[in-house]
């Protein structure tokens, strides 16, 4: 079964697999003569005719209105920086530079410098295609949108001035539907990154659905994983060095499936997730899933919630947390819109020795009140000081938690 | 006194702008027609639009992301409370009467309609395509314009708050956004 048993809604994987065996149990000849397939989970009720994405105003929220968020005690949460329209990714500069990808919003790339009271935000880029996936190394920031992947050289040295960008890879297939991207490299010096489904729920064709790596100047493509939805955030063991990442499930089956999954990929290039076929490693697709099964994908390493759209995930590699945090891993769970009953935090993923996921529990909560979002957590940054940086996309803010003096 | 004398002058507008904002206003109707109903079938209604999804529409003008030449030179000159006080007043404007238009073709009216129940459009634009937050009211909207904003959601020339578009009109054909157009032009709840 589901490894994650939490307190949080999400441990009800085993009640609902037992429904789902008999829903499953339907037969073909049963299913020509059901409703057809899109109807399926449509919503019915006045409730659930009102569920869509969640948008903040274009505008980000000034620091005295952001939400007191809460940590577990001992933890402190403090505002990093404010303003910040429509943050998403972050990445670190070697000589100190937080940088930040927006998405839908501001199509622009952030630089955050200076300490803390002096700190400022410059655009580096702006007018981009979805710019979401941001990387940094040797000197240079990478940039990805669902078309191409550029770089800026020495981009440190010039804030102010940002070059002209590299192109390092062209050749993605620029959708919109799940098209943006999370990047990162790989301890073996290679650039991963993810091609989405073009769809809510699709048979796709093989350039998508998956994750493939590059060489650092856009040569040598090798698809590691299939049967991937639409990841919007992986990292990298710190010992093993065995790629983990989030997925986000599909839209519209019902309140309560499927549930997000947190992946772990042990043999590369030879795993397939299960989308379209298997959802959350449980069920079948109502139109997908006939004559699969999903004993035939790799089975989660755990299950995140409905539609609890999981983006950033990092491995904690500081020393500062107490020890149980160390090596486990911090997610971020943007929340759903295709529920009617919302929720967002960062979540910690606790692994054992053997790295099997032993629960999840939420850390950092406080972005949701009357069902209604007040945050919405995108990605995380260990910092070397051992603190964590989170990004709000919905206030266009980043948080600080630290642990202790 | 002036500012007084304004929201006098403005007895259709609940809350009257600041003067500085009366002739940015003051152009809409050209285009957009009288009280923002318009009359020319390539250029979108705009009254009575939730505020949210008037001021996302300014904002992509201003920032160059929805590109069209005279809204882009118009959006340009807002600030960001500009942003705010022109989408409350747009969205205080009463919305257009029903659709009238004759439902000439019903087999496509109930074609579009089919379609629509199929990609949840009114999960988003509500069950009478009236609209909320971000989402705009598309019932009554002309059909020109209607497909034509279509045509830019599925041409990745307009992408629009979360993208939600995109995957409401993937793989469509353009006989399956023209009944779209038909049947939101035509809507009768
Ligand atoms: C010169 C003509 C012109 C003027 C003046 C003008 N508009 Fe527009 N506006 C248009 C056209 C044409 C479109 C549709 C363009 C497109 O397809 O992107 C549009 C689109 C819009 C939209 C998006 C509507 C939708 O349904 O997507 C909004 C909102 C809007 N205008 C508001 C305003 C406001 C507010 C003003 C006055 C400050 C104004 N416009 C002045 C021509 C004009
Ligand atoms: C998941 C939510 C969602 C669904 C489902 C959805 N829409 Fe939309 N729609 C939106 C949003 C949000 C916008 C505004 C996007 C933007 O900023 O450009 C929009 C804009 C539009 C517009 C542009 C109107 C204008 O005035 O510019 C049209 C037309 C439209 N939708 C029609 C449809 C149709 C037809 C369907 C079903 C096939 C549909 N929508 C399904 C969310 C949705």
């Amino acid at each position: 079964m589901s490894p994650l048993h939490s307190r949080h809604g999400l441990g009800f994987a085993a009640g609902l697999a037992a429904i789902l065996v008999s829903a499953t149990a339907i037969t073909a000849q049963e299913k020509k003569d059901e409703e057809p397939f899109w109807a399926k989970g449509r919503p019915k009720t006045d409730a659930a005719m009102k569920m869509a994405p969640v948008a903040a105003p274009p505008v980000p929220t000034p620091a005295d209105k952001l939400p007191v968020l809460k940590a577990p005690p001992g933890f402190k949460v403090e505002v990093y920086a404010s303003g910040i329209l429509d943050a998403r990714g972050l990445r670190r500069g070697d000589k100190g530079t937080i940088f930040v990808s927006s998405l839908f919003v501001a199509g622009k790339i952030y630089a955050v410098t200076g300490e803390k009271g002096k700190r400022q935000v410059k655009t580096i880029a702006s007018d981009l295609m979805l710019p979401n996936g941001i990387e940094f190394r040797g000197g240079s920031l990478y940039v990805a949108t669902p078309k191409q992947i550029t770089r800026y050289d020495k981009i440190e040295d010039s804030l102010d001035k940002p070059p002209q960008p590299v192109v390092v890879y062209d050749k993605l297939p620029g959708d919109v539907p799940h098209g943006w991207k999370f990047i990162k490299f790989g301890p073996d010096g290679k650039l991963y990154v993810p091609i989405g489904a073009p769809c809510n729920i699709c048979d796709p064709p093989a350039t998508h659905a998956q994750i493939f790596k590059i060489n650092a100047d856009g040569s040598g493509v090798e698809v590691v994983a299939r049967g991937v939805r639409n990841t919007v955030g992986f990292d990298f063991h710190p010992r093993t060095g065995e790629l983990w990442f989030t997925d986000n499930q599909r839209d519209w089956l019902s309140e309560d499936m499927p549930l997000d999954e947190l992946n772990r990929i042990t043999k590369p290039g030879s795993q397939h997730f299960g989308f379209p076929y298997c959802h959350s490693g449980l069920m079948t697709d109502p139109e997908f899933g006939w004559g699969k099964s999903c004993d035939d994908y790799t089975k989660p390493a755990a299950l995140l919630g409905p539609h609890a759209a999981p983006l950033g995930m990092r491995f904690y590699t500081g020393n500062k947390f107490p020890a149980k945090y160390r090596g486990a891993i911090f997610i971020a769970r943007h929340g759903p819109w295709n529920r009617t009953k919302k929720y967002a935090d960062v979540s910690v993923a606790y692994l054992d020795a053997s790295g099997k996921v032993t629960s999840v529990q939420p850390f950092l909560t406080g972005f949701v009140k009357d069902n209604q979002y007040l945050g919405r957590p995108v990605d995380l940054l260990v910092m070397p000081d051992g603190s964590l940086l989170v990004s709000d996309d919905h206030n266009g803010a980043i948080y600080r938690v630290s642990y202790g003096g | 006194m002036p500012l007084l004398a304004a929201a006098l002058l403005l007895p259709s507008v609940q809350r009257a702008p600041a003067a500085s904002l009366r002739e940015q206003i003051a152009q809409c109707a050209t285009c957009h027609g009288e009280n923002g109903q318009s009359q020319n079938p390539d250029i979108p209604s705009i009254a009575g639009q939730p505020k949210l999804f008037v001021m996302y529409q300014l904002f992509f003008y201003r920032e160059g992301r929805r590109k069209h030449a005279d809204m882009n030179r118009i959006a340009r000159a807002m600030s960001d409370a500009d942003l705010q006080a022109i989408s409350d007043h747009v969205a205080s404007l009463p919305a257009p009467p029903p659709a009238t238009r004759a439902i000439d073709d019903p087999a496509r009216y109930r074609r579009g309609a089919a379609l629509a129940e199929q990609r949840f459009c009114q999960s988003c634009h509500n069950a009478d395509y009236s609209g909320r937050e971000q989402m705009p009211r598309v019932a009554g909207q002309h059909e020109p314009y209607l497909l034509k904003a279509l045509k830019d959601y599925r041409a990745g020339a307009r992408i629009g708050t979360q993208a939600a578009m995109a995957e409401a009109v993937r793989g469509l054909d353009d006989a399956g956004l023209g009944d779209l157009a038909y049947f939101l032009a035509r809507f009768r709840p």
